[in-house]
């Protein structure tokens, strides 16, 4: 555990230092000065619009997509049915670094047909989905899995259609389960450097990229700022999806 | 004359016609040879079926005998592979579930866990589109019908499993379905509450006048119950008829164990109404084969036991090996001369018979009109 935090308590006490460089401490005159200066530094502005860009349009997109995987995936059996949940798996425990190259591989080559895959926040958006998608599929579909099948064919019983039984009684039930891996994804997304590296374009950095860009040139307190700013989000997103899914469970 | 045969021919063709509309004005449900398999399992082997306007019938057997796929294919949640299914003579075998006017008690109730009692009432009106004013009306009518009134703002989740029961009752019958499925919904419940659910079940039944269909594996159940009910086998149905019928003259003898015990006895007919078993010749009412070998069924209760051999009819001398002793019922396993065992049961009202200990040797005797006929070998069939 304390290998776990400890790096990142540094950080945090490292946003509170007063002088750039050099490693003497002394508390930040005023104590938020680092964080003020994100605000007026455009670049980092720049990278942070990009990063939530990138992380609704693709999470939204991911989320329907994921979700609907999900439900396939447990409603029907199909022949492979149990090949493709299995297939599910692999975008989550391919390393992030595959991933990346074959996605640049596979622009590469429809570049020469699309000129819409030129590097952009268009790419980047796709590449975030592919590996969202699973992420979403799974949680939904472990919901889903939680739940009652009679329930559907109740509602079938009691003159529901297909749409109306799903819209009335699966949809309502799975809504935890779909909130949850919503904000998984989100926080993957944002929080995403070596995919994103290899598929975005020179306008397209997001704050990883920018942070690894700067830190090249040295480490600086306003670079410990924004990641402070990015672990408390990431905290807050992965805890509210934790309680999502515990009240769900009620 | 061939003119003659013809007309002859119509008419019977036009008989026929009008009786099995006339039976299809009587009958709710028809399955007309329903096949079903899932995989290379037949679960489902050419079922006929008749079941008749506001009967209380049930399908008996143990699991995996098809009778839950049989109401299933009912419902339109599973499809017949071949075969028919009608509701009131319309033909509704490919239909959905919601175009079929019947509703379902689930095995575990099923209620909507996110929509409060009164919610989950109404869902069945809301799908129709029932006025607001009537959906109102119905839902509290249905409610009160199952006394859970109360209730009506809650959550299914803060109810107790009795009362989740009567909500599941209350959101199928607010429908006025034509038919209503009860798929073992009493299986769940502990015994006591079991007996006053049944006995609210029949009243609600005969004041509703509707058609229950109840799936059991239950005996006790199914035979309390039912005004009729049909014991499934492996796919099939072994026998169909009211529940004294199916106990005092079981078809077969799967039916006669799966109806309360019954003793089998294994015998060679000798005379007309006279065979002979490994512990003695026995006289009999059963209507025997001329010859050959048969087999014989008589329950329990209906052997008596004596200390004194009041006759040398069908009295046979029987050692007490173990004694059940469970209430309101007291059970012997005797044993006779030849190591033949039997069950002898009688009802606890506090007599003397009752004072048997086991190692006593007794008199058994199996009243003439109690012994039945379950099966019956010709020799031909034997070699």
């Amino acid at each position: 555990m304390a290998f776990l935090y400890i790096p990142i308590l540094v950080i945090v006490i490292f946003s509170f230092k007063n002088s750039k460089y050099g490693v003497d401490f002394q508390i930040a005159q005023p104590l938020f000065k680092w964080y003020g200066s994100l605000f007026e530094n455009d670049q980092i502005l720049n990278a942070a619009e990009n990063t939530l860009i990138v992380g609704v349009i693709s999470t939204f997109i991911s989320t329907i997509l994921g979700s609907l995987l999900g439900y396939g995936l447990h409603r029907y059996k199909f022949p492979g049915s149990r090949l493709f949940a299995w297939l599910m798996y692999i975008p989550v425990v391919t390393p992030d670094i595959v991933m990346a190259i074959s996605l640049l591989l596979m622009y590469a080559a429809l570049r020469n047909f699309l000129p819409i895959f030129e590097p952009s926040l268009f790419t980047m958006i796709i590449a975030h989905i592919t590996f969202q998608i699973s992420f979403v599929a799974i949680v939904v579909r472990s919901r889903l899995a939680g739940l009652d099948n009679a329930l559907e064919e109740a509602a079938r019983d009691l003159y529901a259609d297909a749409w109306q039984a799903i819209r009335f009684i699966v949809l309502p039930l799975a809504t935890p389960g779909i909130l949850a891996g919503a904000l998984l994804a989100f926080t993957l997304s944002i929080d995403d450097f070596v995919i994103s590296y290899f598929t975005s374009g020179p306008t397209s950095g997001t704050l990883p990229i920018w942070i690894y860009t700067t830190v090249k040139r040295g480490i600086t307190p306003d670079i410990n700022a924004l990641s402070t700013i990015i672990v408390l989000l990431t905290m807050i997103a992965v805890a509210a999806s934790n309680l999502l899914q515990r009240n769900a469970k009620d | 004359m061939r003119q003659c045969r013809i007309i002859l021919k119509v008419t019977e063709l036009n008989l026929g016609e009008r009786r099995k509309r006339q039976l299809e004005q009587n009958s709710d449900v028809t399955f007309g040879n329903v096949r079903k398999s899932f995989g290379d399992l037949e679960v489902l082997k050419g079922i006929s079926l008749e079941i008749r306007r506001g009967e209380f019938f049930s399908l008996l057997g143990p699991s995996g005998c098809g009778k839950t796929t049989l109401l299933r294919i009912l419902a339109g949640f599973e499809f017949a592979d071949s075969g028919e299914v009608k509701l009131r003579g319309q033909d509704v075998t490919q239909l959905p579930p919601n175009q079929r006017n019947v509703n379902t008690v689930f095995q575990n109730y099923a209620l909507f866990p996110h929509m409060s009692i009164w919610d989950n009432v109404a869902f069945g009106l809301k799908m129709r589109k029932v006025a607001a004013l009537e959906i109102n009306s119905r839902v509290e009518k249905a409610l009160e019908t199952v006394e859970i009134a109360s209730k009506a703002r809650n959550k299914p989740a803060q109810l107790s499993g009795g009362q989740r029961q009567r909500v599941a009752l209350a959101r199928a019958i607010v429908n006025e379905p034509q038919v209503l499925l009860l798929d073992e919904p009493l299986s769940a419940l502990d015994r006591k509450l079991r007996a006053n659910l049944q006995v609210e079940l029949m009243r609600l039944q005969s004041r509703l006048a509707m058609t229950f269909i109840f799936v059991t594996h239950d005996q006790e159940e199914a035979l309390t119950m039912s005004d009729r009910l049909a014991v499934m086998n492996r796919g099939v149905i072994e026998q169909l008829g009211r529940p004294e019928e199916m106990y005092e003259h079981p078809a077969n003898a799967y039916v006669a164990k799966f109806l309360g015990s019954s003793n089998t006895i294994a015998a060679t007919v000798i005379a007309a109404n006279r065979v002979k078993t490994a512990f003695g010749e026995l006289e009999t009412e059963c209507d025997l084969p001329a010859s050959g070998e048969v087999t014989l069924a008589i329950r329990p209760e209906k052997i008596s036991l004596s200390r004194t051999q009041s006759s040398n009819l069908n009295t046979v001398a029987v050692k007490i090996t173990d004694e059940i002793y469970s209430g309101a019922m007291d059970a012997y396993r005797v044993k006779t001369s030849d190591g033949t065992e039997l069950e002898v049961s009688a009802m606890n009202i506090g007599e003397v018979m009752l004072d048997f200990e086991t190692g006593e040797t007794l008199y058994a005797s199996f009243p003439t009109h109690k012994l039945i006929l379950l099966e019956a070998h010709t020799k031909a069939e034997i070699t």
